[in-house]
């Protein structure tokens, strides 16, 4: 499952529209949402939620959507059902966490889900490069999702090597003997990942990743007229929403 | 146009064979070192880490030191290969050399806002390369032009183009001296045509003769050409004959060099595949070499350099201000030169260099800082290929005792004939001339010398006294490159290897309780994923411990979480905590110790609980009691585990330690 | 291109040094040969050039390396790249990216280069190695030979005049190595200088213009790499084959006892979900005693069938009998002993000794038990040891002693040999034969044709999931000539016609 994740993040889709934004763009659209989901009021919310519905329509995550609407709907039921008829203990405003566990919950989760759907590592660390942060940060990264898929394998290798030998090998042993696992598992995959880090800093250094100097992308990030058009529509639905909620009670 | 050209009167007719010389001297070296590269012996320095802030100083706030200075403008194309060369060089065209020529004029307009070069002073300008003479008149025109500007040199200043015969025709001529180009310097190697053909040169003798002629008709003041001995198969006698067209030619300058058969050239090849007849034996090369000193300072010459010869017209101002410690500021692709202590490189090539040029850059690449030990050899290595050495001229600062560093080499050479003393300093004896090249390279090679004597100097690198230069005390060396912060390939390797393990762990973590069934218990899910996550945090910043690891690892693990989840409330949370968790760390005593560390990755776990759960305020979950509960018991129980993690992560570090990973 | 002059490097701690007083002179455009024993100072030669050794590993040298004319001492390892570029021997741990086009281009970024020139040299470089199919595939989803070419895709396309390889076919099956060899002819002909540091020698017979053999840290021969041609130098250093195809030695022939059956498999078929079968229809009979050879391309399913027999998979059809007992998936957990390619990932404790005390509650084995065990295998004075310090061979030995001390009937080697020299091989051959002579059957699974002639009994080829082919000891020859195409007749075929063709 992880593995798939991280392919994803690799991988181009030429028919993804929005993977044409640049990051900073999403990003920033991310942060507006969510400020917006915090500070807004009941009917800011409803409209952000019928927006972002839209955008879920645009990006294939209807499924998503709907799934988490209709368990945060649930969940708030089963709430109400258990706090104002068996616990006798009616909650302060119902509608309110209504409005917040279905509207502003599901924009908030679908909205980061389009953001990490749509954006891919290569994409992300040239629009950190274009916001000149540091090499520090952005090698680290780079490392850090490549090596997730590695190092799961590295684990699965491990357990199957620790069932051959029959070291805590079935479930119960997880619950009697959890100190196994971290004696053999984790010292293990610990030790294989720190040489690994130094086989890499090796390979790094051969390549030339030390060279001071100017460093040149290959596709940089840059702000095109997608983005601007993005922002542009973000920045209307932010004053109409806006103006909503003032005029409407 | 006759050969006889404006000749002066010289004197009786004596031709170089008289020059013959009989006996054979002792041969005071093994081995005969050809050029000037071999006497770098005190440019072996590892690089100290603020060269980069030095050079940007200087060129902020200009140069405290008063050497004296000169320039140097590389064009690296030239119209043919000559079999000898290895020089940086490519072959090109005219067109190629005046395109290249707009990158050299856009890093001039640099240079023009440089506090250093406002300072002014140049007294040299050299073009060199390649074939500096294959750019069109136009551009030539342009570049000269732009770089006096810049440089702000005054009319008496030397400006030397190196040229072929070839490429130098009337209407170019009249384009340079219009320029201000004062003096050329022929490529001519040998007046033998046959000769030249081999070496790749294209002009015949006559030629030569013709094209000297023009240039002196169109003003170029200094006329130097370069002479090669020890060719393929060269006997004295054919050497002789060189030198008597040179001398019957009155060129201003003659500069002599023996062939050397450069590694990877095609002269190597052929030489090898016995295509090409074998050089000279040392004898014959010898003999060559002192019949020409003889010769040409019998025709009125004087020995400048080791290797170069004038009358009175040509003051080779570029070499000899180089050779006497002066800076020379190096202009275009893969073009070297000296700043101070500074010794420069550019861009080594085109595309390096053009790249650096777009971006409003210089064409400087790198640099090396040189310690006052490294300085004094230069300086000495300087004044032995001017034929002297001395000892209180040298070094001028009081930091070194001199004497005492060279006095072993002087009095070896002062025995063996190559040095003679002479009023307060010394000076190279005629043979001494000859070994110039292994004379300078000895002393050169004492900076890398391990020998008791060097060891009573103490170590120069540090040496800090009143007269050294400001900026020597001002950025002692912190070995740290900037733009990393003091961390290396290594250290990031190890974060960003780590990061991914913490995801997997907490991963692992999570499927496991899933498994057990333990997930759905309120608490044990964070404490689990706490502690698990602690645990590798901890062996992590164990094996990295510097300061900002902590908030590197939280940057890139809230990157990491960004990109698979889009949680930008726990992105925050993680920054945050990471940074909060550092700076603590810090504060109280340093995340290299234990204490510190397991505090910082408690608040850190602490941050990262609580902006997550802050989706349950924003959600107005909160109204329900319970959830206040579970979220309070979340981050106690999160702090629990991060504690714990820590000490198991002590634990694990200890006993990975045998491992010999946590070197 | 490259001139070493008295080069002597000692590794941080060590007394004795690592190499002493090497020489070398390598004219460009060459491909050059280094080999040599384990340990003898390869790889450290190459890091030595590259400037790992002094600057990454910390070690001190003295002598000069110069490359292109330029000395390597005094540079920063950036500017040695620009120099030098190596491709090293594990495809998984030289990655930074996810897709084969960001990898190749992520060393060109960080040279500075314009992007017009980093798109020529990538479109170049993946012509040069011919993957342009591959250049939008995720890393992940490669084959290790693939991997491997993009590797040195990534080298090729910085353009530096030399270029390391630091065991590249390490890792690769025999297909793989056939491609690389044309690759390498390839490069060859742009004017690069190769270095490449191997155990496995076959594959470079026309291509290598130089050898280089490291014995101890010093140069035992530089020439012509014809001289490996003679089996008395090869004997003499310790070098696998060159030429001729490996003789098939006598061992224990299990077919002249009747044996019993240890292991029975009948139409077993499986693989990682219950549509996708990697496994189809195996049918086997395995004895005591025996040595078989498990061998085919990569993706003929070798792994997946160990993983069946060994319980780590479970299966969709078919039984799997041990000892006249049908087990079932669980069942056979712990009953087979496998021995992985990597043994750094079945190593748990903090000693040698403790490792072999690792037990399983329902078979604990004794202190003594384990010292015996350690005698057998030549670790006793390794006891105390942590056993990721230990060399590749020593870790190798105590993951079988590790394997062998719950006394399993069975055992399975999945590429025992990769990277191994040829004195190691034969030492893992006489085990595999005292196995044997234990009653142990021992399942080998390989590409090691060396290792195969050595000491197995019987090879089991397999392709698309079922075993094709069961060969006897007599047809060892015809199989191994095949795989390494050194069919003499076809050589000599070629060889007539480019005569031919050249008047």
């Amino acid at each position: 499952m992880i593995r798939g994740y991280i392919q994803r993040l690799g991988q181009r889709n030429p028919n993804c529209p929005f993977e044409r934004l640049d990051p900073r763009c999403k990003l920033l659209m991310l942060l507006i949402v969510t400020a917006m989901v915090i500070v807004g009021d009941g009917v800011a919310c409803a409209g952000l939620f019928v927006a972002v519905g839209l955008l879920a329509c645009f990006s294939r995550l209807v499924k998503l959507f709907f799934i988490t609407s209709i368990f945060s709907i649930i969940l708030w039921c089963v709430f109400f059902v258990i706090f104002n008829t068996v616990l006798k203990r009616p909650l302060d405003d119902p509608r309110a966490m209504f409005f917040g566990m279905v509207f502003r919950g599901t924009t908030l989760t679908i909205t980061g889900v389009w953001f990490a759907m749509t954006t891919k590592l290569r994409d992300m660390t040239a629009a950190l490069e274009a916001w000149k942060i540091p090499a520090v940060i952005i090698l680290p990264l780079t490392i850090a999702v490549r090596f997730i898929p590695t190092l799961l394998h590295e684990s699965l290798v491990i357990r199957d090597s620790m069932r051959l030998r029959r070291i805590a090998y079935r479930r119960l042993d997880l619950l009697r003997k959890p100190h196994l696992i971290g004696h053999s598992y984790l010292a293990l995959v610990t030790i294989r990942s720190l040489k690994m880090a130094d086989e890499l800093a090796a390979v790094a250094e051969t390549r030339g990743l030390a060279r001071p100097g100017i460093k040149n992308t290959y596709r940089p990030a840059c702000f095109k007229k997608c983005d601007y058009y993005a922002l542009g529509l973000l920045t209307s639905l932010t004053i109409v929403l806006t103006t909503l909620s003032i005029v409407l009670p | 146009m006759s050969l006889k050209t404006n000749t002066e009167p010289s004197g009786t007719q004596h031709k170089p064979n008289n020059y013959l010389i009989a006996r054979r001297p002792a041969q005071p070296f093994p081995s005969r070192l050809r050029s000037h590269m071999d006497t770098y012996g005190w440019s072996r320095v590892s690089p100290v880490g603020n060269e980069k802030e030095y050079w940007d100083d200087i060129h902020r706030n200009g140069s405290a030191e008063k050497n004296r200075r000169t320039a140097y403008i590389h064009i690296p194309f030239c119209g043919t290969l000559c079999t000898f060369c290895n020089f940086q060089r490519k072959p090109g065209t005219a067109a190629m050399a005046a395109d290249y020529a707009q990158w050299v004029l856009k890093e001039l307009k640099w240079y023009a806002q440089s506090a250093y070069v406002a300072q002014g002073g140049f007294e040299a300008l050299y073009f060199g390369g390649g074939t500096p003479s294959l750019l069109p008149s136009e551009a030539m025109v342009e570049l000269v032009t732009a770089a006096r500007q810049t440089l702000g040199l005054a009319d008496t200043a030397e400006i030397t183009v190196e040229s072929t015969i070839h490429d130098l025709n009337e209407e170019k001529l009249q384009a340079m001296v219009q320029a201000g180009v004062t003096r050329i310097s022929l490529g001519v190697q040998t007046f033998d045509t046959t000769m030249r053909r081999q070496l790749g040169r294209i002009s015949s003798k006559s030629t030569i003769a013709g094209t000297i002629a023009a240039a002196r008709q169109a003003g170029i003041q200094t006329i130097s050409a370069d002479i090669l001995y020890r060719l393929p198969g060269q006997t004295v006698e054919a050497f002789a004959d060189d030198l008597a067209c040179a001398v019957e030619l009155n060129l201003d300058g003659v500069s002599m060099y023996p062939l050397i058969a450069m590694p990877g050239t095609p002269l190597e090849k052929g030489l090898e595949r016995q295509s090409i007849a074998a050089l000279p034996d040392l004898q014959i090369e010898m003999n060559q070499c002192r019949m020409a000193h003889q010769y040409l300072a019998d025709s009125g010459y004087r020995q400048d350099t080791c290797t170069h010869f004038v009358k009175s017209k040509d003051k080779n101002l570029y070499a000899n201000i180089r050779l006497d410690d002066g800076d020379c500021l190096p202009i275009g692709c893969s073009a070297g030169g000296y700043l101070g202590p500074l010794v420069l490189m550019n861009a080594m090539n085109r595309q390096m260099y053009q790249g650096q040029i777009s971006a409003d850059k210089p064409g400087y690449m790198g640099s090396l800082m040189l310690p006052a030990k490294s300085r004094l050899l230069r300086s000495v290595t300087g004044q032995l290929q001017r034929g002297f050495l001395n000892p209180k001229t040298v070094w001028q600062d009081g930091s070194i005792d001199v004497e005492s560093i060279i006095a072993d080499k002087l009095k070896s050479f002062q025995e063996k004939g190559l040095l003679a003393p002479s009023d307060d300093h010394y000076k190279l004896a005629r043979e001494g001339w000859c070994w110039s090249y292994n004379i300078a390279a000895d002393f050169a090679n004492i900076a890398s010398q391990k020998d008791a004597g060097a060891d009573m100097m103490g170590d120069f690198s540090g040496a800090v006294k009143p007269q050294t230069h400001p900026h020597a005390v001002k950025y002692a060396s912190r070995g740290k490159r900037s733009g990393m912060y003091g961390f290396t390939i290594k250290d990031l390797s190890v974060l960003g290897v780590m990061c991914a393990l913490v995801v997997v762990v907490q991963f692992v973590a999570a499927m496991l309780l899933h498994l057990v069934g333990v997930a759905v218990i309120p608490g044990v899910m964070q404490f689990v994923m706490a502690f698990a996550s602690c645990i590798v945090m901890f062996v992590a910043l164990r094996k990295v411990p510097k300061a900002g690891a902590l908030s590197i690892m939280s940057a890139v693990y809230s990157m990491v979480t960004m990109l698979m989840s889009g949680s930008i409330l726990m992105g925050f949370g993680l920054v945050i905590g990471g940074v909060l968790g550092d700076v603590t760390a810090k504060q109280i005593g340093g995340i290299h110790k234990t204490a510190p560390l397991i505090i910082a990755l408690m608040i850190y776990r602490v941050s990262q609980t609580t902006f997550s759960k802050l989706y349950a305020f924003i959600t107005d979950m909160t109204q329900v009691q319970l959830v206040w509960y579970l979220i309070v018991l979340s981050i106690i129980m999160s702090a629990i585990g991060a504690v714990a993690g820590g000490f198991a992560g002590m634990k694990l570090s200890r006993k990975i330690t045998k491992a010999g990973v946590m070197a | 291109m490259l001139k070493i002059h008295d080069l002597t490097f000692t590794y941080p701690g060590q007394k004795i040094p690592a190499l002493s007083s090497v020489n070398a002179d390598i004219t460009p455009g060459k491909l050059v040969l280094v080999t040599g024993p384990s340990g003898s100072g390869k790889s450290t030669l190459l890091h030595c050039i590259n400037g790992l050794a002094t600057q990454h590993y910390g070690g001190s040298a003295e002598g000069e390396i110069s490359v292109a004319g330029r000395e390597i001492a005094g540079k920063s390892l950036w500017q040695i790249s620009e120099l030098v570029g190596t491709v090293f021997q594990n495809p998984n741990t030289q990655f930074f990216q996810l897709t084969v086009e960001d990898e190749i281009v992520f060393g060109l970024e960080h040279a500075g280069l314009d992007r017009a020139t980093i798109e020529r040299q990538l479109i170049r470089a993946l012509q040069d190695v011919e993957i342009e199919h591959l250049r939008h595939r995720d890393l992940f989803t490669l084959s290790s030979g693939e991997k491997q070419k993009v590797a040195l895709a990534s080298i090729l396309a910085m353009d530096q005049p030399l270029i390391l390889l630091d065991e590249p076919t390490a890792n690769l099956d025999i297909a793989a190595i056939h491609e690389l060899k044309e690759i390498f002819k390839k490069i060859k002909k742009q004017g690069r200088t190769i270095l490449v540091s191997e155990h496995r020698l076959w594959y470079l017979r026309e291509l290598a213009d130089q050898l280089i053999v490291i014995k101890d840290g010093q140069i035992a021969y530089d020439g012509q790499p014809n001289i490996l041609k003679s089996t008395e130098f090869r004997d003499a250093i310790g070098l696998r084959i060159w030429e001729q195809s490996p003789q098939t030695k006598m061992t224990i022939s299990c077919l002249k006892k009747h044996q019993e059956t240890i292991l029975k498999v009948s139409g077993l078929t499986g693989g990682p979900s219950r549509k996708k079968h990697i496994v189809n229809n195996i049918d086997l009979t395995l004895e005591t005693g025996c040595c078989v050879a498990l061998m085919g391309h990569n993706g003929a399913g070798k792994t997946m069938l160990s993983r069946l027999l060994t319980g780590l998979q479970k299966e969709q059809q078919g039984s799997i009998t041990i000892n006249g007992q049908a087990l079932k998936t669980r069942q056979r957990i712990g009953k087979l002993a496998c021995v992985t390619q990597q043994a750094d990932q079945q190593l748990f404790s903090d000693t040698v000794l403790d490792e072999l005390l690792i037990h399983p509650d329902d078979a604990p084995a004794t202190r003594q038990q384990a010292e015996q065990m350690l005698k057998q295998y030549d670790l006793s004075q390794l006891a105390g040891r942590h056993p990721q310090t230990l060399s590749g061979g020593e870790k190798q030995r105590l993951a079988i002693a590790a394997a062998m001390i719950a006394n399993p009937g069975i055992i399975i080697l999945d590429e025992p040999t990769s990277g191994m020299d040829r004195r190691r091989m034969e030492l893992l051959a006489e085990q595999i034969v005292t196995l044997c002579r234990q009653k142990v059957l021992v399942i080998l699974i390989t590409h090691d044709v060396e290792l195969v002639a050595s000491c197995a009994d019987q090879i089991l080829w397999m392709e698309n999931g079922t075993v094709t082919e069961t060969i006897n000891r007599n047809g060892f020859e015809v199989l191994l000539n095949d795989l390494m195409k050194m069919n003499s007749t076809n050589e000599r075929h070629e060889h007539e016609i480019s005569n031919c063709l050249l008047k």
